[in-house]
């Protein structure tokens, strides 16, 4: 692999907003879209990170089915009262409680051993637009003779399908799927929009909201969109373990749990969305060469190792810290980066850490992404820093020709 | 290959992101219509057409049928029934459906969705089966006790009829359940994204 610099297209600008992705320039005029730069992938280093997010996946199911049989919630910061939502979806993973999607973060620079996966964003993965449409329209502009990591968009529309499937009445059109995210804000919108077209394409009914027009009728324990009408299919860009705290969390653990209402992603995304899940991973299969050592306790690593802390159920890279640690596993010295941020209060997991691929000072993260238990596209976002935020940069990429 | 080959087909259409405004409250009360013309007070009359089409097929698809009208007065009101024949410009009998008063539109992020609307005896608004609010003002059941056996007169029973002093008037009706409260956390963290 390597990082090629190229000249951006002279009205790179203009193409992204045509194709609906204004957001291509952060608010301070640096881009956030950055195609002075692509990663340059060989056949078969892109088969090597598609097998491991293929390998890391079916352990992180495995791990889900682990806390869901043994009650081990609080591990993964998880409260008990949300067990039978989960273990309700759990049940019916594979029939009407399935994945929609997921994106691996993968730390890899070709040469140290094989890539190692940082984390599963499971639940609400950004990126999605950029990696599934704006990147590829790069690749027919730039590069229309090679090859790309993607076939996200055509997956997930398969996604759809395969639930209109299981569902009769979303089949027939006397069912809807809602979609919600939070308003006002731009690129969830967006998002959501994306992800509704989806929808329509594998032959859905849909139907996008504000998440904060959801209505709960304590009668019939339905949930209600802004015509009063019951929400029975909900695509929810906004986290379970957010929904599960406000006013109505419990009643929609209820209403999922007696499959009055269908979530996507479906409750046991909770486990698989924590952080505290590759503690787990390790220790149900530890030195597996696509994982790292991960912990609860940070007491756990040989002493001078460097380590990184992560909230539990944190975000974005908010509040991650990078440092060397004694054995009594408190920090020798000032973190090596670290960055601010709302959480925390749920608890820390620790990772031994990996270098990235690192090129002209850019660090990149390659995120791989699911469609239910399949890989079926790349991503890569880069920072000059150590830590992967929001204002990490994301880059195209392209696969050489062999 | 790797290669996506589908998503030229969603490039043809483009995703426009779709600005709304706030709505931190969401709304406690819709405007049901009972006319095109009573919304094109408030709207343009071409969206209010619309969505009155889109709402009397919704209603013909997805209102309750009764086999009599007699059967479908016990649970609407009197008079509240038509012959589906009416509603559905067909021939064959299709039984009784409760009469089309008015159509609700519903916003969204993707635009408006209009609802059809009709009152059952109790005075709750409903659409297709679902309940979806109630009426601000307890249904006129007056002649009907007063008279004892439901025998009321022509005019009353039903709770929202065309010949009542407020036809051809918007009518606001009180959106069933309550606020579901989520969002709440999301407007203080830095982004709900990973």
């Amino acid at each position: 692999m390597d990082r090629v610099q190229t000249s951006p297209r002279p009205d790179w600008q203009a193409q992204l907003d045509e194709i609906g992705f204004p957001f291509h320039t952060d608010a301070d005029g640096t881009p956030y879209w950055d195609e002075r730069a692509h990663w340059r992938f060989s056949l078969a280093e892109i088969e090597t990170l598609e097998a491991a997010a293929e390998e890391v996946y079916r352990l992180c199911e495995e791990a889900v089915g682990h806390v869901v049989e043994r009650g081990l919630y609080e591990a993964v910061g998880i409260p008990d009262w949300a067990a039978p939502a989960i273990e309700a979806s759990w049940a019916e993973r594979d029939t009407r409680d399935m994945a929609l999607y997921a994106r691996f973060d993968f730390a890899w620079n070709g040469k140290d051993g094989p890539p190692r996966a940082l984390e599963l964003n499971a639940e609400t993965p950004t990126a999605l637009y950029e990696t599934a449409v704006v990147q590829w329209c790069w690749l027919q502009d730039v590069h229309p003779e090679a090859d790309q990591f993607n076939s996200l968009e055509e997956a997930l529309v398969e996604r759809w399908r395969a639930r209109a499937r299981a569902f009769p009445g979303l089949a027939s059109h006397e069912e809807a799927v809602h979609f919600a995210c939070l308003t006002p804000h731009p690129e969830d919108e967006a998002t959501i929009a994306y992800l509704q077209t989806l929808a329509l394409r594998g032959g859905m009914t849909t139907k996008a909201m504000p998440i904060q027009a959801i209505r709960y009728d304590d009668a019939s324990g339905y949930f209600l969109d802004d015509s009063g009408l019951p929400i029975r299919h909900l695509m929810k860009l906004y986290p379970w373990d957010w929904m599960i705290r406000e006013a109505t969390g419990r009643e929609l653990l209820a209403a999922a749990e007696q499959g009055r209402i269908r979530m996507i992603e479906p409750a046991w995304k909770m486990v698989m969305a924590s952080k505290g899940l590759f503690a787990l991973l390790w220790e149900l299969n530890p030195g597996h060469p696509n994982l790292l050592p991960t912990a609860l306790d940070r007491a756990r690593f040989p002493a001078g190792g460097t380590v990184v802390a992560k909230p539990l159920l944190g975000r974005e890279g908010c509040n991650v810290s990078i440092a060397t640690l004694d054995a009594a596993g408190f920090p020798v010295e000032q973190p090596i980066a670290q960055t601010g941020g709302p959480y925390g209060e749920d608890g820390w997991v620790y990772q031994a850490f990996t270098p990235l691929a690192e090129a002209d000072g850019n660090y990149a993260v390659f995120g791989v992404w699911m469609a239910g238990g399949t890989p079926c596209g790349l991503g890569v976002r880069e920072d000059h820093s150590l830590i992967t935020g929001d204002m990490s940069r994301f880059v195209p990429h392209r696969i050489a020709r062999g | 290959m790797k290669r996506s080959r589908a998503v030229a087909a969603l490039l043809l259409g483009g995703v426009s992101p779709i600005m709304v405004a706030c709505c931190d409250d969401s709304p406690e009360t819709a405007t049901v219509y009972p006319s095109v013309e009573a919304c094109a007070a408030e709207m343009a009359a071409k969206d209010c057409a619309a969505a009155f089409a889109t709402a009397s097929k919704k209603h013909n698809a997805k209102a309750p049928r009764f086999a009599s009208q007699e059967a479908c007065e016990a649970e609407m009101g009197d008079l509240a029934c038509v012959s589906a024949n009416e509603s559905r410009e067909s021939s064959v009998s299709h039984g009784f459906v409760p009469a089309l008063v008015g159509f609700m539109i519903g916003r969204s992020l993707t635009g408006i969705h209009p609802q059809p609307v009709y009152f059952d005896r109790q005075g709750y608004a409903r659409s297709g089966n679902a309940q979806i609010g109630r009426a601000p003002v307890p249904p006129p059941r007056q002649d009907e006790a007063e008279s004892g056996l439901g025998q009321a007169s022509s005019g009353s029973g039903s709770y929202y009829q065309r010949d009542q002093s407020n036809a051809g008037k918007a009518l606001t009706v009180t959106m069933a359940g309550r606020n579901a409260g989520f969002g709440a956390t999301g407007s203080s963290r830095c982004s709900s994204g990973g």
